[in-house]
């Protein structure tokens, strides 16, 4: 299998090979990997991905704390004009 | 086994812990453990813009600034769009005017612009009621997480270790470092802990006027490049800028009360939404995908807070420019720390200027 052709983000065309190289060179949660990949931080919020990094983490770190990602409003994406009186 | 002695404890996994680790292993200063009591960069550090300015209008942070800006002009991702700060009064307008006159007098090359200019460095912009602007081009950004993982990375191979998800707890005078997990002893400690540093230095006597004050800050779906500069709105603190990305990353100031709540707030995505599609007509259908706060570690006079005592060094009281200053600011710690040269800068900065009367004055703050 080429790790570099399996997307696990897919917002943000993060693949399978960019998320082990990641926790390999020392970023070992959810948040890190994150962070650092920008996987969960497209338009989807990590709705389609997040699980699947988090159990890449745990298939290679040992004793990971495993705990829910902080939920950032909004819920949904909402329009930039959405409080406008004029809207 | 774990090692519980080590020449130098940094506590405080963000911008400042890891760019003092590496400017300290730069001196092979390299027996170093960086403890961090959640995921790093998951202070301030994670929570920030990432803009980097040397619009000030204290001497010292230009100072600090011009030691810094080589850091980040190495950075390949350090893009430098330009800051353009508006005012919409006379009275805003000369606050600029005065605090450009100092900076071009150190160096700094920013000019003033008419509403025309500033037309033509964001034609996006909305300038109605814009009076006219400070413009300095090699202003910017940079990801502040990129930029803090990638120091991550280097000083581990430097031989610095680094632990998360390990709180300390307290610091004694004795040099032991006491964290949720064991005590540590060490011949330095370095405290980096941005908001969470005054409360830490409290059991070895020292007393700061740091005030915790949360910031909020959201950020929209992406779009085509469109905005090159960081604007900034002198009234209200609003900023609002584009990442290489191509999300929007924007603030406005809240004046929220000391605590160390980082909770979002309804009026928060409300009033900066508003002021966004004011700003910028062109984002009313864009999409806010995520909001988010952070504390800035605010001080009276708004700038950096250092000090050393007895072999326990900090770095604080950044009044939201954390982000920007520390790498210059790591710089001067470690050639104190390691080699015993005290830059003059470092003694305008030291904390005991509070009770001896040699306040400084920070003007712009924004966000």
């Amino acid at each position: 299998m080429d790790k570099s052709k399996v997307i696990v983000c897919r917002c943000e065309d993060v693949t399978l090979k960019d998320i082990e190289e990641c926790i390999d060179a020392g970023l070992t949660s959810l948040e890190e990997v994150n962070r650092y990949l920008k996987c969960s931080m497209g338009t989807c919020q990590g709705r389609g991905c997040s699980a699947l990094v988090e159990a890449l983490i745990s298939g290679k770190v040992n004793g990971t704390k495993k705990r829910p990602p902080s939920i950032r409003p909004p819920l949904l994406p909402l329009d930039v004009s959405s409080f406008r009186d004029d809207e | 086994m774990v090692e519980n002695k080590k020449e130098g404890v940094i506590i405080g996994g963000g911008i400042t812990g890891f760019s003092l680790a590496l400017s300290l292993a730069k001196r092979n200063f390299r027996d170093v453990l960086i403890l961090e009591k959640s995921y790093l960069a998951s202070g301030a550090t994670g929570r920030c813009a990432g803009g980097i300015r040397q619009q000030f209008s204290c001497s010292e942070n230009i100072e600090l600034m011009k030691i810094s800006y080589p850091i980040f002009e190495n950075m390949d991702d350090f893009v430098q769009g330009g800051y353009l700060m508006l005012a919409t009064s006379d009275e805003e307008f000369n606050a600029l005017e005065e605090n450009v006159s100092i900076q071009n007098e150190m160096g700094v090359k920013t000019e003033m612009v008419t509403p025309e200019q500033c037309e033509e460095i964001s034609p996006y912009l909305n300038t109605e009621g814009i009076v006219g602007g400070s413009y300095n081009r090699k202003d910017g950004y940079v990801d502040p997480l990129n930029v803090t993982y990638d120091m991550f990375f280097r000083v581990k191979k430097m031989g610095v270790e680094v632990s998360t998800h390990e709180e300390v707890l307290k610091v004694d005078d004795g040099l032991k470092v006491v964290t949720s997990n064991r005590e540590i002893e060490t011949e330095k400690i370095f405290i980096c802990a941005g908001a969470h540093t005054a409360p830490l230095l409290r059991s070895i006597g020292i007393n700061l006027p740091n005030q915790p004050i949360k910031h909020e800050i959201l950020v929209t779906e992406t779009l085509s490049h469109f905005l090159d500069p960081m604007i900034v709105m002198m009234n209200e603190g609003f900023y609002a800028h584009q990442t290489v990305r191509g999300e929007i990353i924007t603030g406005i100031d809240m004046r929220h009360s000391p605590s160390f709540d980082v909770s979002s707030t309804l009026e928060f995505l409300s009033k900066c939404t508003k002021r966004l599609s004011s700003v910028f007509p062109a984002t009313r259908k864009l999409k806010v995908l995520r909001q988010w706060a952070g504390l800035y570690d605010v001080v009276p006079d708004a700038v950096p807070v250092v000090g050393e005592k007895d072999g326990i060094y900090f770095m604080c009281g950044y009044s939201g420019h954390g982000f920007m200053v520390a790498p210059g600011l790591s710089e001067l710690m470690a050639d104190h720390a390691v080699y015993g040269r005290r830059h003059d800068l470092l003694q305008r900065l030291d904390y005991k200027r509070f009770k001896e009367g040699r306040e400084l004055g920070e003007r712009v703050v924004i966000g």
